[in-house]
């Protein structure tokens, strides 16, 4: 159905079911009759969830001013956790069947817990994700997978056999494998997506069957392989770091851009994080969840993971060299305290190697946009 | 209308007690490494008897930004960690103990001028994380762990949130238990780490020893907040807050047994002797949040002048050795894993409105006051819920500011007045509807 359209044509295609993210998530309820389980974003294993014949999606932050929220979490949280207890509390979550909140950061317990108690109907699991790295950090990740698997079960009245969990774990790698895939791509040819484009392609992996994101992948890849060649570079190379539960605002992503940058790669949780790595299959499918999620860690070191082995300052400094590219640009959730703890660092490691970086903190509300923009134009100048 | 007089809160005088062991801890703190004693951060829960026993000094990262902020010397590590660029929206403590941590580490720099306390505190020889509730702890911890040049041996014990899934609920059903396991297998590996930093076998006689006395401190603070479900209260929760050391980062240090045996008997003789904390108390308020330690006698004096008194709170009731009797002396790993997991902080929602609840039962709670620490996300992230279900539930009626831990930079007195005033004018209002 994908292989008539263009690449632009595609990706317009994701970017409307980005913009509107449960939509795609609700008619596949409707067609199927099968249960939708919202993951309280980040770090939750949708294979597991997708072994159960349900559809895991992860919640998006939405880009509308907070409202009918205020009443329920205070003003002074995070922009991400904040608009997802907006959204229940207008009833936009009703469609869902389930949910999962995890415990990888206090302000998304928080927002798991309002949302728990705005949606009486809705089962509410979690996912108990230990940090650190220590010998026994793997065994105990694979503990807190068997109790969601069996809160899961109990949920989808279904038991999820080792196969099924596999056969997730298949076309979810697939994924992962198609995006990076694209990532190369645009390392190489970083303005033959914007990365608004990217952000499509992510944040539409996040809401809809992966099976047929996989398609639409499939037909996107050679289009774009082809474009390639016709597209001229020119721009200061940017990495973009940072912006952990919420993808950043497609205003923040173009005046990026408009400022005369082209991005040659991140690791925002909407993008490069949230595909890094594959999981093994040929352990026992937990098992192999479970050191996945130390794996990534250290592919693309997480500041909610807690593992002393990982270094994200100088995984930042090892990339900017990695993609040649001349500045950091670091999107910050304002109210972000796992962010906040690693900025010295990272303000440190980028002065030690020469790398000139620019912190931009936003609110949900970006009330400081004219701000930004001067200040982005700035920076960015400096390095033409 | 309410009237304000200026009345002054009636705080219980056996708290010098605790001053005094209070001094002897950081005297010792500071002289520890002279003594040859390791030294080991930690932050959470108390769980200064794991170190205690094998004769190592131990310092608790809020303990310790409590302390240089009652000192008055908090401004100066506050500044210094902002200008190394940590963003005033992190936790206070975490800020302050940061900042210090970096007067150790770096230096003092030219502008600044610290306190004593602030710059004389040794580097660690261990860091050792127990935190429930809060995921800003062990971030917190790794950051410290980060300025010492990531040299220092870090253990961190990870602590389950309880969120009560699949009907478990206060201190039971499969959650619970399962957590309890947990908690207990990584206190096992906690000792296997000590002995190594402390390069001896672990003294297991003395940590049984001193967790008899925890129980008993643990226990005799309950009892004589209990006493306090009599009206008028003879003590308050301010009392409570200043008390708090001995069931913290001083737990089991020796003199604790007869500190609170002091503040209990004092709190006894007031109710034989209708000695109230508050002289003239009309209203029973809960405080719910971290104490706002800047401006604890402030508020103290300000609800007393309102003939309320602050009889409770989730800081104080629901933490420290709440819950003495689970633990056996004898095999002490399994009672402090249920102190440590059935805290305020660390309680799914459900769980924490249910204890709340009972709370305001037990001690006939008129009000509640949510005091919303900025910078301690932890406790605030269920206030709005806490407000509106109380009263719903109980027709409790409730106020809420800003404020924080440590830095007083969040917090407006102007609105704090009104927003009191506001709660007392309904109480009274409801009071007069009978
Ligand atoms: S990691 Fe940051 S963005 Fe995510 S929930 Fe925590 S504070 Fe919010
Ligand atoms: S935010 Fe609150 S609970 Fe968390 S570390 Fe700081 S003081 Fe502790």
């Amino acid at each position: 159905m994908y292989q008539n359209l263009s690449s632009d044509e595609i990706l317009n295609k994701l970017a409307q079911i980005a913009a509107d993210p449960y939509e795609r998530a609700k008619e596949w309820k409707m067609e199927t009759g099968s249960k939708i389980i919202g993951c309280y974003i980040m770090h939750f294993p949708e294979e597991l969830l997708h072994a159960a014949g349900v559809l895991p999606i992860v919640l998006q932050v939405k880009e509308e001013p907070i409202t009918t929220g205020h009443a329920y979490y205070p003003a002074y949280f995070c922009g991400p956790t904040r608009s997802i207890v907006d959204q229940a509390a207008k009833g936009e979550l009703d469609f869902l069947d389930g949910f999962v909140g995890g415990d990888y950061c206090i302000q998304a317990v928080g927002g798991a817990e309002v949302v728990g108690n705005l949606l009486p109907k809705v089962s509410n699991m979690f996912f108990r994700l230990p940090v650190g790295n220590q010998p026994w950090t793997h065994g105990d990740i694979v503990q807190g997978l068997e109790e969601l698997k069996r809160d899961i079960e109990r949920f989808a009245d279904k038991k999820i056999s080792d196969e099924d969990i596999l056969k997730s774990i298949r076309i979810y790698n697939k994924n992962r494998c198609l995006i990076r895939e694209i990532y190369e791509l645009k390392s190489v040819h970083p303005s033959l997506l914007t990365s608004s484009d990217m952000l499509s392609i992510i944040k539409s992996s996040m809401v809809m069957p992966k099976e047929e994101h996989n398609e639409i992948l499939e037909s996107l890849l050679p289009k774009l392989q082809s474009k390639k060649e016709t597209i001229k570079e020119e721009g200061v190379r940017v990495f973009l770091s940072g912006s952990f539960c919420g993808a950043p605002k497609n205003e923040i992503l173009e005046l990026v851009e408009q400022s005369g940058a082209v991005v040659v790669g991140d690791d925002l949780f909407h993008g490069y994080r949230y595909i890094s790595d594959n999981i093994a299959e040929d352990r026992e499918p937990l098992e192999a969840i479970a050191a996945h999620y130390i794996d990534k860690n250290t592919n693309v070191p997480c500041p909610t993971r807690c593992d002393p082995k990982t270094d994200w300052p100088q995984y930042l400094v090892d990339s900017m060299r990695k993609y040649k590219a001349d500045q950091l640009v670091i999107v910050m959730a304002q109210f972000c305290e796992p962010h906040m703890f690693f900025y010295p660092d990272i303000k440190d490691a980028m002065q030690e190697a020469g790398i000139p970086h620019l912190l931009l903190e936003i609110s949900h509300e970006l009330d400081s946009i004219e701000t930004i923009k001067t200040r982005l134009e700035a920076f960015v100048e400096m390095a033409v | 209308m309410a009237v304000q007089e200026a009345k002054r809160a009636n705080r219980l005088k056996s708290g010098k007690l605790v001053n005094k062991l209070v001094n002897e801890y950081w005297e010792d703190l500071i002289n520890a490494k002279k003594t040859g004693k390791k030294v080991v951060y930690t932050t959470g829960l108390p769980i200064g008897p794991f170190m205690a026993a094998q004769d190592m000094a131990w310092i608790h990262g809020e303990g310790y930004g409590a302390r240089v902020a009652a000192r008055h010397e908090e401004k100066e590590p506050q500044t210094f960690a902002e200008n190394k660029g940590f963003n005033r929206e992190l936790c206070s403590y975490a800020r302050t103990q940061m900042g210090c941590a970096m007067f150790a580490e770096l230096g003092v720099p030219d502008d600044l001028n610290p306190g004593p306390i602030a710059t004389e505190i040794p580097a660690p020889d261990a860091i050792v994380t127990c935190y429930p509730g809060c995921s800003t702890g062990p971030q917190w911890d790794w950051a410290i762990e980060r300025v010492f040049g990531k040299k220092i041996p870090w253990f961190n014990v990870v602590i389950p949130y309880h969120m009560g899934r699949n009907g478990s609920t206060y201190m039971k059903g499969e959650e619970f238990e399962e957590n309890v396991k947990y908690v207990v297998r990584q206190f096992e590996d906690l000792i296997k780490f000590l002995e190594v930093v402390s390069g001896k076998p672990y003294n297991w006689d003395k940590f049984q020893e001193l967790m008899g006395v925890t129980k008993k401190v643990g226990k005799l603070r309950m009892e004589a907040m209990e006493l306090c479900k009599a009206k008028p209260a003879p003590a308050s929760f301010f009392d409570w807050s200043i008390q708090i050391a001995p069931v913290n980062y001083l737990t089991a240090w020796p003199g604790t047994v007869e500190a609170m045996q002091a503040v209990k008997d004092e709190v006894q003789e007031r109710l034989d002797n209708g000695v109230s904390a508050v002289p003239n108390e009309k209203y029973r308020i809960f405080w719910e949040g971290i104490m706002n330690w800047n401006k604890l006698g402030w508020m103290a004096d300000k609800f007393a002048s309102y003939d309320a008194t602050v009889v409770a709170g989730r800081y104080t009731h629901m933490a420290f050795w709440h819950e003495p009797d689970t633990i056996d002396p004898e095999h002490p790993l399994r009672g402090i894993a249920i102190n440590h997991l059935e805290c305020q902080l660390n309680l799914g929602y459900p769980i924490t409105e249910e204890r709340m609840m009972t709370l305001s039962k037990d001690y006939s709670i008129d009000g509640i006051v949510f005091h919303g620490a900025r910078t301690c996300r932890s406790f605030s992230r269920s206030h709005f819920l806490l407000a509106e279900n109380l009263n719903k539930k109980m027709g409790i009626q409730s106020t809420s500011f800003e404020g924080d831990m440590v830095d007083d930079s969040f917090y407006k007195e102007e609105l704090v007045n009104t927003r009191i005033e506001a709660l007392i004018e309904s109480l009274e209002a409801q009071k007069s509807r009978g």
